[in-house]
């Protein structure tokens, strides 16, 4: 078979019978998809009733995938043949005249058609929209951060004390949204009344080391803030449709480590299948290839965690817990993934449970940081690596230095 | 001022001189008015030509560097592996004109787009969305090739060409690939690496017939020329 059509040749090469499909780009398109979607084809059926006419019963075929499909729809017997000579001897001697101009400008179109059809259908599987909205979300997180330094600087420049104040990004962006000047923040008691104690006190103080700013130069200020507010809201809408998305693609995923989480997992992988078909030590460090492959490269330590170091499970323990629980939850994010993908029912809270079990094992049995090596007064970092493979960096980590890491991860 | 002229040692290619004094191959469009990805565009003579980047595409720097083997003449058929976003394909397509084609097998659909669109501009370009890795799943080619050109990047990559040249290959057919030793193995010396790949090849029945080192326009790669004995065991 090919894009023109089905031949059927004997052994001897000789022609048994011979079906083209249509010359209409759209129809001859139409037949090739149903064959390869495993659909009733009535090329195929035509095909098959001629050679029922001439009592053959066996049929062989390139395609191992094609020949399955054929056994499986029409209950012929297809076999796949790895007789790779009699394949080359089809294609340099039957199929030859089927190249001219005008033959491969008709397999050209159809070729584009089907394989036009076959990415609209890639493009329609809904875990590359997950991976789209968590792209958006990541950018948009990084604006926002960027957005409110700006604010800060220029609104500073009229009300320094407002945009020293640190508490919540979210509420001082409204503050000049519907403030603006600092005598109509004082004015607006609705707006003051949503305001924390303290920072209610720097506004309503007398004096002020801001400059006096004109309306138009403040209303530019209020839209940045405005932009800020709009941002911030889309966010919000962003995650509660991944969320939703979730609950649909990866049922199981969602309930085990959260929609974020989660999402970051299936765009790191590619798609919710290659999630699917990793193995759980795969996913243990998705997210830190460049540590990884140092690793490999230079016989460095290799890493404990990649994105999922974001869950509160790992990163709110000790460091010489992490390494253990991270690859309990790889395990189990990784038969998470399978069911979604495969298709099960919801086992997310057993694979919860046994998470935390094994958890509370490992606390149990590891309280305290490897004792020993601390009191030689090495850091955890600089065990000795294999002699015979070169160590990546003699730089030692203190312990203050780990620390502060450590907490900043945390934070992160 | 820049000029075109076609180097007779060269393989007839077309040429460009710049200011600078650095010498760029360019092909001849089949596709006036077209850009493929952002390359420039000389028009000398109502002809248009496309410069061709060595940074861009492997076969480009192989050519600056010298190839000694260039099969692509008007008229051939190639089996493009690994077509991409089609930048080299591209080129390949205005080598070979309109009496030639060229298949383009790519297997992640994300490219394949943009692949497509090169190819609906260009009437020798025929898109197959497949794994290279199963040459048996191709409907889209109805004939044997004068040449295979791979350019991969998979582990696997000299089984892979093995397994397209014996099913569609002709007898003293070309093969070329660019090998890229980072990610058949990360850890092993390159050197190493090049070495194990073309002595697959050649338990398969090619003779290698040039090497070149893609430095400085793509690192730890190679670019290997193999004709195929057409011996199918």
């Amino acid at each position: 078979m090919s894009f023109y059509g089905v031949c059927c040749v004997d052994e001897h090469l000789n022609l048994v019978t011979k079906i083209r499909f249509s010359e209409e780009v759209d129809e001859a398109s139409a037949s090739i998809e149903r064959i390869l979607n495993g659909e009733k084809e009535p090329v195929l059926e035509e095909i098959f009733a001629r050679l029922a006419e001439k009592n053959i019963t066996r049929l062989f075929v390139e395609s191992k995938q094609l020949a399955e499909e054929l056994a499986r729809i029409y209950g012929i017997k297809t076999v796949h043949s790895e007789d790779i000579v009699l394949w080359r001897n089809v294609r340099s001697t039957l199929l030859t005249p089927l190249t001219t101009a005008k033959h491969r400008q008709l397999l050209r179109e159809i070729a584009l058609e089907v394989s036009k059809q076959a990415i609209r259908e890639a493009s329609e599987r809904r875990d590359q929209l997950i991976i789209q909205a968590m792209g958006t979300l990541d950018e948009i997180e990084r604006t926002l951060n960027l957005f409110m330094s700006r604010l800060r600087e220029y609104y500073g420049l009229h009300f320094p004390e407002a945009a020293k104040r640190q508490d919540n990004a979210y509420s001082f962006a409204r503050l000049i949204a519907e403030g603006g000047q600092r005598d109509s923040i004082r004015g607006n008691t609705e707006l003051m009344a949503t305001l924390s104690k303290a920072t209610r006190k720097v506004i309503t103080a007398r004096q002020s080391m801001g400059a006096e700013i004109g309306t138009s130069d403040m209303t530019m200020i209020q839209k940045l803030a405005q932009q800020y507010i709009n941002l911030h809201k889309y966010r919000e809408q962003l995650e509660n449709y991944l969320d939703k998305v979730m609950q649909e693609v990866a049922l199981n995923l969602r309930g085990l480590i959260g929609p974020i989480l989660g999402a970051r997992l299936i765009s790191s992988a590619g798609s919710i299948e290659k999630l699917a078909r990793l193995p759980a030590s795969t996913i243990q460090v998705l997210g830190a290839e460049k540590a990884l492959f140092r690793a490999l490269k230079t016989g460095a330590r290799p890493p404990k965690h990649g994105v999922i170091f974001q869950h509160t499970l790992i990163h709110s323990a000790p460091w010489w817990q992490r390494g253990k629980i991270a690859r309990v939850l790889a395990g189990k994010i990784a038969i998470a993934a399978r069911v979604d993908f495969y298709g099960g029912q919801y086992l997310a809270e057993e694979l919860k449970q046994s998470v935390a079990q094994r958890i509370e094992e490992i606390k149990r049995k590891y309280p305290k940081g490897p004792q020993e090596r601390k009191a030689e007064g090495a850091p955890h970092r600089q065990q000795q690596a294999p002699s015979r493979r070169k160590r990546y960096s003699q730089k030692t980590t203190t312990k203050r230095k780990r620390r502060t890491r450590d907490r900043r991860r945390a934070e992160h | 001022m820049t000029r075109i002229r076609t180097d007779q040692k060269r393989h007839q290619l077309y040429w460009v001189r710049f200011d600078d004094g650095a010498e760029r191959p360019v092909t001849l469009s089949l596709s006036s008015g077209t850009q493929v990805y952002g390359e420039q565009v000389i028009t000398e003579e109502g002809r248009e030509f496309r410069v061709w980047d060595p940074y861009r595409s492997k076969l480009a720097a192989s050519i600056v560097h010298g190839l000694s083997v260039f099969a692509f003449t008007k008229g051939v058929s190639v089996l493009y592996l690994g077509a991409s976003s089609g930048t080299t394909a591209s080129h390949v397509s205005d080598l070979i004109g309109v009496d030639g084609v060229v298949y383009c097998v790519e297997f992640a659909p994300r490219v394949m787009r943009n692949l497509l669109q090169v190819c609906t501009t260009r009437a020798n370009m025929v898109p197959i969305l497949a794994d290279a890795y199963h040459p048996e799943n191709y409907l889209q080619v109805p004939e044997l090739v004068d040449i295979i050109y791979q350019d991969v990047a998979q582990p696997d990559q000299a089984e892979i060409l093995i397994r397209n040249s014996v099913r569609f290959l002709k007898p003293g057919g070309t093969a070329y690939l660019a090998v890229k030793a980072r990610s058949i193995d990360v850890v092993a010396k390159p050197k190493q690496v090049f070495l194990k790949e073309e002595k697959k090849l050649k338990h398969a029945g090619f003779t290698i017939v040039d090497r070149i080192d893609l430095e400085p326009f793509s690192s730890d790669h190679i670019f290997i020329s193999a004709i195929f004995s057409g011996e199918v065991c």
